[in-house]
């Protein structure tokens, strides 16, 4: 019903903008340079999820002509805490690779979720204009077809922030754009008192009551996009993508 | 074909072609580190196999994130000085 009513909607909208047209289609490369048609992610004993290419691209944020890997990112000896999904691109400033996390998160005792960790994404001066707003609109779309719960990165930066230094870290004003969230504390509050501010426990309650409160004094922290239908990210996430791509229309 | 179109066609096809410079650039230079898991026949297979991570620890053991996204900057910039 929420796929239905609200995605399937966006999703239209986001495939015909030319940035999917032209870059997630699904023509992805291994390492060596060949055709990647399929990745498989076994989740424990019974469940495996088939990706082809044009999942695997729209899931992991990768344009087309991209060069895919996979790594183990071990945590403990050979345990794998995670499976790095790396790519590389022309988009990307010099010797760097974008980099999503796949993995399992606790969520309670006996409880875990499926998840993914955005770790890289350098991208250089000349990569196309809404190529990550788009891109990350496909990848949570993708995200909650396949069961996925949550979506987290760390997102640096503090305000307030300056207006003419050229490399001003912003993600920790716009990944709440996104619909990112992530617990503030009364003591960070407390530096610069609003009363709108008392019932504040996340980021995304501080944008509601104080509008530019976040701005001008948040600071970079892990964030988290939840995945869940009807949740509080979505609604944000979309209202932000109808935003911006009505106005490429205009 | 009207102009527009060809200036589309003109765009994805020179992109398609520096993509192709671009991945030959990296096939020849590139070593595959240790725990990298290679294709087979175009696939790849991977297990989620470790024990799930503890919520919140994510920037402890992936490593914080690297992530400059130059719109977003210039958007920022657009709108403070507006």
């Amino acid at each position: 019903m929420f796929d239905a009513s609200n995605l399937f909607r966006i999703e239209a909208v986001l495939l015909a903008h030319p940035i999917a047209q032209s870059y997630f289609q699904g023509n992805l490369y291994d390492g060596s340079g060949q055709r990647l048609t399929m990745l498989s992610i076994a989740r424990g004993q019974d469940t495996t999820m088939q990706l082809d290419a044009v999942s695997t691209g729209r899931l992991f944020m990768i344009p087309d002509g991209s060069i895919v890997t996979v790594a183990r990112v071990n945590e403990h000896a050979d345990t794998p805490a995670g499976v790095d999904i790396r790519s590389n691109n022309i988009f990307l400033a010099d010797d760097e690779q974008n980099s999503v996390v796949v993995y399992r998160s606790a969520d309670g005792p006996a409880m875990w979720i499926d998840a993914l960790y955005i770790r890289n994404v350098m991208l250089a001066p000349h990569a196309p204009r809404r190529l990550i707003s788009v891109g990350f609109g496909l990848m949570a779309i993708a995200a909650y077809r396949l069961g996925f719960k949550q979506i987290s990165l760390f997102a640096a930066g503090c305000g307030p922030l300056p207006t003419d230094y050229a490399d001003t870290m912003v993600g920790y004003m716009v990944w709440p754009k996104f619909g990112f969230d992530a617990q503030v504390v009364p003591v960070e509050l407390d530096r610069f008192p609003n009363r709108a501010l008392l019932r504040a426990a996340t980021i995304q309650d501080v944008r509601s009551a104080a509008p530019g409160w976040w701005e001008e004094h948040g600071s970079g922290r892990t964030m988290y996009f939840d995945l869940t239908a009807g949740s509080r990210s979505w609604s944000l996430l979309l209202n932000y993508l109808h935003t911006a791509l009505l106005e490429d229309a205009t | 074909m009207i102009a527009a179109e060809k200036m589309l066609l003109d765009a994805d096809s020179s992109y398609e072609i520096a993509a192709a410079i671009h991945r030959a650039k990296v096939v020849a230079n590139r070593t595959p580190p240790p725990n990298e898991v290679l294709p087979v026949d175009g696939k790849l297979h991977v297990s989620l196999i470790g024990t799930p991570l503890p919520f919140g620890t994510e920037a402890a053991v992936f490593g914080e994130s690297s992530i400059d996204i130059p719109e977003f900057r210039a958007e920022y910039k657009k709108n403070t000085s507006a």
